[in-house]
């Protein structure tokens, strides 16, 4: 299936500056698939420094819906779904 | 306080106009005072439009000097600016676009000792910071003075922005739970800070009039490379350490 990723801020950067990405994953795949493809293919970080856990300052939405309200990680995607990537900025 | 001189009347003339503004919202705007926490890119833009439209007292706090690096956003100042204490340029500049705003220059870094202080005598606050570790300083001595402050943050073609009203809804730590790694010279183009300094400005004159409503609990995400604009629901945290127990 394929899924469409949208990178914002420094996550962007990774993304050599395209705002959005298309890739395919295996039928059944949830959000903790497609974190470890990015990760791999990408460089993606968005582990915390601390606790080595999933940066809570991230948010990662599925087609505009924070997954913390659906399955987390755990949740599963399906052909067509976007995912939003959105880390915090600071600048001013 | 007298109501409005002719010239004010003049001055102000065009958004007089808007139909559900007019005097009284002008009038509640004159007698305000707002908190302009950083005069760099985002309070450039803020402060430039606060003080064209009439906000009675700006207070503009900022311990930094013009840098050349400065003057692709921060379009308070001019070249001939570089080296001077930001808020003393930013004062003659501010008082020559409109003479009616009393401005008062700190230059002062922002702290966990003097914000308390700072606050003093505003009804809310302009985020124009360009670090998280301010930004949290500020954000915990609103939460706790019951005063508002409007979240904006720029990097690169993205800019943010956020209302914070305590008790109202999630304040900045609801938003970012942990303390982000800190950037030294973040990468910004002029336009986005100039975009959410205005944005800013805009919540700060619909909150002090009581006009429109405000960007409570949303995150606006502004996408300059796209054109795409992004409102996200962010919900306070039952358990934030900074305003978890504020009703």
């Amino acid at each position: 299936m394929r899924v469409v990723v949208k990178a914002f801020a420094t996550l962007r950067d990774v993304f050599k500056g395209r705002a959005v990405m298309e890739l395919i994953l295996p039928d059944g795949a949830m959000v903790k698939d497609l974190i470890m493809e990015l990760e791999s293919r990408f460089g993606f970080e968005i582990k915390s420094r601390t606790s080595g856990e999933l940066d809570p300052n991230v948010k990662i939405l599925v087609n505009g819906r924070e997954i913390i309200y659906l399955d987390g990680i755990k949740t599963r995607l399906k052909d067509g779904d976007i995912v939003a990537f959105i880390p915090p900025v600071g600048g001013g | 306080m007298e109501g409005l001189s002719q010239e004010e009347f003049e001055r102000y003339d065009r958004q007089l106009r808007i139909p559900y503004f007019g005097v009284d919202a002008q009038m509640k705007l004159k007698k305000s005072a707002v908190m302009v926490a950083g005069v760099g890119g985002l309070g450039s833009s803020a402060a430039i439009f606060l003080a064209a439209a009439g906000v009675g007292k700006l207070r503009i706090v900022d311990c930094g000097e013009v840098e050349l690096s400065n003057l692709n956003r921060q379009i308070l100042y001019s070249t001939e600016d570089i080296g001077r204490p930001k808020v003393f340029a930013a004062l003659e500049r501010l008082r020559a676009i409109n003479p009616n705003v009393e401005i008062e220059a700190i230059k002062e870094e922002i702290t966990e000792d003097n914000i308390e202080e700072l606050l003093n005598g505003v009804n809310l606050v302009v985020d124009g910071q360009d670090n998280f570790e301010t930004r949290f300083i500020i954000n915990k001595a609103c939460v706790r003075a019951f005063k508002p402050c409007i979240h904006g943050a720029v990097y690169a073609f993205e800019g943010r922005l956020m209302t914070i009203i305590p008790g109202k809804g999630p304040c900045l730590r609801c938003l970012i739970p942990q303390d982000p790694k800190e950037m030294a010279s973040i990468p910004i183009l002029g336009p986005l800070p100039g975009i959410v300094g205005a944005f800013e400005a805009l919540e700060a004159i619909k909150l002090l009039t009581g006009v429109g409503d405000p960007l409570l609990g949303k995150l606006l995400i502004i996408d300059g490379e796209t054109f795409s604009f992004y409102k996200i629901e962010i919900k306070k945290n039952p358990s934030c350490p900074v305003c978890g127990n504020v009703k």
